[in-house]
């Protein structure tokens, strides 16, 4: 780590430790006062809710304590006495309220009179009167007093019925001394009410009756009203309270911020605090701080006062954090901006501190870089007058010493270096001469093991003494087994003994300076057709052969390949002709059958009807219905259409089926394969049946004349291969013709064949009224591949391959006579004695070809 | 007798000729048969009179048989245009298949022969009119909606597409399917077996052959004629197509044979295509004509009827009849709203594509609780009017 980079550091760390301070104690800051605020607010919701317990509790005993009075207890003692005298005071009770529930609201029974009228009832009415006091609603709505049975003593109003014993108040406020009802509303008198059921005992310690006052609650409301409206303006800005008192079942009592809401069901708000509405779950205080909306909320929950019970409601406060948070963010940010700034502060003041002293480093460091390599010393300065520039004194001082002598040294090591790169030079000079001979070598050998023909040299007595990968590959022997054999083993016909005593007394051999297809010999005995081209070269006084020989086997393959695919080719154009030319005789074969058929049936039918009708006539018999019969059928039968046609028809199909015959017979002279061997053939016959087998090919656009020679003699022929030959001509004749006349040309050409002998040939002549060739390209339509016809009509193979089976396998000639616009004639010859047999064995390749 | 059917005859071999004046001589009371030579001659003989069906080989020397037949699409286009020809050499039959209606291959026996002209007469009793027959005759090929036509170009050009995904695309659309349909069917392919599905077409054919056809041959160029705008192709096939597969689905309930479902499928598709040729061929009376049903509520044979003379269903049977399609595809095009008048008494393929056409038309109707429109009374006569719920619930389940 550099000096400057430990110096900013050192700089930096403080910075950032007062930045984290002061965010620390923010966090802190805020979490005591949330906390503080919490529990102020909990403790706030609790003394108010102690107030409402209280307010409760002195109801309570208020009335606990009247009913101890002497007028409630005599009234009771005395009801109490009445009904113990009362023989059935159960059915007495019974009746009266079955009547008492009869009667209509607005009418009274004489029994409600008495119990609103008697001394009770009357202290009892003065007594709420008394209480609501100077209060702007009525503390208390109604209040009555029943005795031991049940049964109503005195009331201030109406109650619903007269029997009370059966209420669930009646006998929990006998059971437990105390009963509290839950919190009510009253449509009709518009209030909120709770029951107050007190259990009363007479001075005996017996159960005297139950007295039940019906408590509006308007006073606890009107407290909590108080409470949050005192809080609210007190401070503006602040906590935005708002309170919410809910029964035990978390019916909502009162909401400070929603008067409507009285008895509804407030289970949503403990949901949200608390996850769960479980009424039985609130009987703890709770504080939830509801960060997404910044509300703090406590709930209280009432625990009574003194030995009262209390009602178990639950208060629920709620206020906006966000007011309170408010200066204390400030105060955050305040914070925030100090340490920032003491922060940026010790950077900056750091950082040029330390970049000064660094560059006076820098400037004593580079000297020290360039000091060995420069001519001249320049002393260093780098400024101030600290132990920095005594540093660069002393540096001054010992750099001055170290460059004099290093001049000294420096001029010895030039001389030594020179001469040890003249060494160097001359010693790489030989080497790239070694590396550049061995190259040479090794490409040499590359070139002889790649090329795809056997390279073999031999000295002036034959023996082997250089032999190549593609020979091993064709010959059998390996490199080591071939080195000293004799040439004559890899071709005994071409290198023959003789021809090496010829080669060694002249100096020259057939063999020499040409080409030769030759008869190869394997390892393995198995022999092959092999091209060789043979040379002698004079070195180190010495003649020596050297051999390029190529294995012919594929090319054969090849070609054979080649002359197969062009018959595939011509056979599938022929078949749809075919097809074509014998569909079109089974038509009318079919037909005229099928008319001969037919008429023949119903000649013979009539001719029943006349035996018959001669039968009849000889034994007198009426005829006139046959004779009828007679004219009818001969009618249908159109007699004289019939007599005329059928015989015509049956020529015609006699003519048809022969057609047909004839195609077929033609078909399969085609067709015939023929041996590897020629045969003494019928010419005339051969290309009359090409003729047959193709007119599909040429009727449609030429006439086609036949001028064959009878006597013509036989000739040595490959069948197979000569078909071939003289369909291709045929049919080019017939496209050349199509091709002058264009499409749909009424106009007819014509083709004439004809066959002669002309000396020791027959001469075979295809003459057509095409276009004819242009003299541009006449001298190239034998090549392989050259077409003129559009993609698809030809392979561009036919003429290479009629004049390759004329020339090469019948030791014959083709030749083409051609005239623009005129037409064209080919001119085949066969010799009539056959492919000469010294040509047949070893053909040095000449070009028999001849054009005209 | 002056209502003789007019038939010529032209082949450039006078034997072939000869041969079918001879056997055909049994029909002289109902035919009235020309012979001619060659395509010059047979031109020369329209010159002075009318045929109603002419009959020519394809390779004669000067005009061939579909140059021929271009012509006299030309000049008279109500002759219907049959060949019969001993060519065998699928992609030259393929090439000049354009004039021709149906092809016969030779040797043909003489029932096929009569079958096939005898068919052509039937068929000239669906449209009483000259004006109405040329108007189909003269028909190469039919709208195809460019969506379908450019999906199947895309497809074609995919290297290795499968001949049933070739089928699948052209099978989405109407025109294209009773061309090929055509094609196969009207051609020497059918001695082999009718074939009833554009994936067998195509099979058949061979890719290659499909690919010339559509991409150089062009058989399914776009008609350049504009359809009315009340009249949307589109719907037109999303129903076809609706109504086909539901006709398929009935036809395999009731069993019938796998051939005959697939030929009901083909039905079902099809029964509509003399929409098409009206859509193309008397666009403005047609645009009325849907005006009209709308209007007045009229089935929309009825409306048709009245302002054209005949109907969709009548076009479209004379049709698909003149391109060779089988007798269940060409009543089922017929009859599809009337099947009473068909004489059949069992289930057929007609009545599969009535039924279909019905609960089609029910179940993509706006209208909730529109009655279901099949024709009682023949479905009583067929005692299969108990089986209509079970098709029906059937085909509401596949939907």
């Amino acid at each position: 780590m550099k000096i400057v980079h430990k110096l900013i550091l050192g700089a930096v760390l403080p910075a950032a430790l007062i930045a984290s301070i002061g965010l620390v104690t923010n966090h802190l800051t805020r979490r005591v006062l949330t906390s503080a605020l919490e529990n102020n607010t909990l403790a706030r919701s609790r003394a108010l809710l102690d107030e409402v317990d209280r307010l409760m509790a002195t109801h309570v005993a208020e009335w606990r304590s009247y009913a101890l009075s002497a007028v409630v207890q005599e009234a009771l003692a005395s009801s109490n006495a009445t009904f113990d005298h009362m023989s059935s005071a159960q059915e007495q009770i019974d009746s009266d309220d079955d009547a008492w529930r009869a009667t209509p609201a607005e009418r009274n029974t004489p029994l409600m009179d008495r119990l609103f009228s008697n001394d009770l009832a009357i202290d009892m009415k003065n007594r709420l009167f008394r209480l609501d006091g100077d209060n702007t609603f009525p503390l208390f709505r109604e209040v009555f007093v029943t005795n031991r049975y049940g049964a109503n003593i005195a009331q201030t109003n109406r109650t619903s019925d007269y029997r009370q014993d059966d209420e669930d108040w009646w006998r929990l406020a006998k059971k437990n001394g105390i009963y509290v009802g839950d919190v009510g509303f009253d449509e009709s008198a518009g209030v909120n009410s709770t029951d107050i059921c007190l259990r009363i005992d007479d001075a005996g310690g017996r159960f005297a009756g139950v007295l039940k006052v019906v408590l509006n609650i308007a006073e606890p409301i009107a407290i909590l009203d108080a409470r949050a409206a005192a809080s609210q303006p007190s401070n503006a800005g602040d906590p935005s309270l708002r309170y919410i008192l809910f029964t035990r079942n978390l019916k909502v009592i009162h909401d400070t911020a929603n008067l409507a809401a009285f008895v509804s069901d407030g289970a949503e708000f403990f949901a949200d605090a608390f996850g769960t509405s479980d009424a039985a779950s609130n009987t703890e205080d709770r504080v939830f701080h509801d960060s997404a909306r910044d509300r703090v909320t406590t709930f209280g929950v009432s625990h009574g006062h003194a030995n009262y019970a209390g009602l178990g409601w639950i208060l629920m406060s709620s206020y906006d954090a966000n007011s309170v948070f408010r200066p204390m963010r400030e105060l955050q940010r305040l914070f925030l901006i100090v340490s920032i700034g003491a922060a940026a502060a010790t950077v900056l003041g750091g950082g040029f501190i330390a970049m000064r002293l660094s560059n006076r480093i820098n400037i004593l460091k580079n000297a020290a870089l360039v000091m060995g390599k420069q001519e001249q010393f320049e002393p260093v300065n780098v400024g101030g007058a600290d132990e920095l520039t005594q540093l660069a004194d002393t540096f001054n001082n010992m750099a001055t010493d170290l460059h004099r002598s290093h001049s000294a040294l420096h001029s010895h090591v030039e001389a030594v270096q020179h001469k040890y790169d003249m060494l160097t030079v001359e010693i790489g000079e030989r080497l790239r001469a070694e590396n550049a001979l061995e190259n040479q070598r090794e490409q040499l050998r590359a070139i002889l093991a790649s090329v795809d023909e056997a390279i073999v040299t031999a000295d002036e007595d034959g023996l082997i003494h250089l032999y190549n990968k593609a020979a091993e590959r064709i010959f059998g022997y390996s490199l080591d087994e071939a080195i000293g054999l004799h040439i004559s083993v890899l071709a005994p016909s071409l290198f023959s003994a003789q021809r090496f005593e010829r080669l060694q007394e002249s100096g020259d051999a057939e063999f020499l300076g040409r080409t030769n297809e030759s008869q190869g010999v394997h390892k393995n005995g198995a022999s092959f057709p092999i091209h060789v081209a043979a040379t002698s070269v004079a070195h180190d006084d010495q003649r020596h052969l050297v051999a390029l020989m190529r294995d012919l086997r594929d090319e054969k393959a090849k070609e054979a390949q080649r002359t197969h695919a062009q018959k595939l080719e011509s056979i599938g154009q022929l078949a749809a002709g075919i097809a074509h030319e014998i569909n079109t005789p089974i038509q009318y074969v079919g037909d005229n059958t099928h008319f001969v058929q037919e008429n023949i049936v119903a000649l013979l039918k009539l001719l029943d009807q006349y035996a018959q009708f001669r039968e009849s006539t000889r034994e007198g018999k009426d005829v006139s219905a046959q004779i009828e019969a007679i004219e009818t059928a001969t009618e249908d039968l159109d007699l004289p259409f019939v007599s005329e046609e059928i015989p015509k028809a049956i020529t015609q199909t006699l003519d048809g089926v022969s057609r047909v015959t004839e195609i077929v017979r033609a078909m399969k002279e085609f067709s015939h394969p023929g041996g590897v061997e020629p045969t003494l053939t019928n010419l005339n016959n051969a290309i009359k049946s090409t003729i047959t087998v193709c007119r599909n090919r040429w009727k449609y656009v030429a006439d086609l004349n036949m001028d064959f020679q009878d006597d013509l003699p036989m000739a040595p022929c490959l069948i197979g291969e000569f078909n071939q030959v003289m369909l291709n001509l045929i049919v080019n004749a017939a496209d050349a013709i199509a091709e002058k006349l264009g499409e749909g040309s009424e106009q007819k050409g014509e083709i004439a064949v004809s066959t002669r002998q002309e000396g020791d040939s027959i001469v075979i002549r295809v003459k057509d009224t095409g276009g004819g060739i242009p003299a541009d390209i006449v001298n190239r339509i034998f090549d392989p591949f050259f077409t003129t016809k559009t993609v698809g009509r030809g392979t561009g193979q036919g003429l290479a391959i009629s004049h390759d089976v004329i020339v090469n396998k019948h030791g014959g000639e083709i030749e083409c006579d051609s005239k623009v616009n005129v037409g064209t004639t080919f001119i085949v010859r066969l010799p009539i004695a056959g492919k000469p047999a010294a040509q047949s064995a070893e053909v040095s390749k000449e070009d028999g070809r001849k054009a005209a | 007798m002056a209502d003789k059917l007019k038939i010529l005859f032209v082949d450039d071999e006078q034997k072939v000729l000869d041969g079918l004046r001879r056997l055909l001589h049994c029909k002289r009371k109902e035919w009235d048969m020309v012979f001619a030579n060659s395509g010059a001659e047979a031109l020369k003989l329209f010159e002075e009179r009318s045929f109603a069906v002419i009959v020519t080989d394809m390779r004669m020397p000067g005009m061939s048989g579909d140059e021929l037949l271009t012509e006299i699409r030309k000049r008279h286009p109500e002759t219907i245009r049959l060949v019969l020809s001993g060519q065998a050499d699928k992609d030259s039959i393929l090439q000049s298949v354009g004039p021709i209606h149906q092809f016969m291959q030779k040797p043909c026996d003489a029932a096929t022969l009569t079958a096939t002209i005898n068919r052509t007469i039937q068929l000239e009793a669906l449209l009483a009119n000259e004006d109405l027959k040329s108007m189909v005759t003269e028909l190469e090929s039919l709208p195809i909606l460019p969506k379908n036509q450019e999906e199947l170009m895309q497809k074609l050009q995919t290297p290795g597409v499968s001949p049933n995904l070739i089928g699948d695309a052209i099978g989405q659309d109407v025109a294209m399917t009773a061309k090929i349909l055509q094609l196969v069917n009207s051609s020497f392919f059918a001695l082999q077996r009718r074939v009833s599905s554009p994936g067998d077409a195509v099979s058949l054919l061979g890719l290659e052959t499909v690919r010339s056809l559509v991409v150089t041959m062009q058989v399914f160029s776009q008609v350049s004629a504009e359809t009315p705008s009340e009249f949307s192709q589109e719907d037109l096939l999303s129903r076809c197509t609706d109504v086909a597969a539901t006709a398929r689905r009935i036809a395999a309930i009731e069993n019938m044979s796998t051939e005959a479902v697939s030929e009901t499928y083909m039905a079902g598709l099809l029964h509509d295509v003399g929409k098409l040729v009206l859509a193309v061929k008397r666009p403005d009376a047609f645009a009325e004509a849907v005006r009209l049903a709308k209007s007045e509520s009229l089935p929309e044979e009825e409306a048709e009827r009245r302002v054209i003379g005949t109907s969709h269903s009548e076009i479209g049977a004379f049709l698909l009849g003149l391109w060779a399609f089988e007798n269940p595809i060409v009543e089922s095009a017929a009859y599809h709203h009337c099947p009473s008048k068909s004489n059949t008494d069992s289930f057929t393929t007609l009545t599969a594509v009535h039924v279909a056409g019905a609960i089609v038309q029910q179940s993509t109707s706006k209208l909730v609780d529109l009655p279901l429109e099949v024709d009682t009374e023949y479905l009583e006569r067929l005692g299969l009017i108990d089986r209509l719920d079970a098709w029906r619930d059937e085909c509401r389940l596949a939907a």
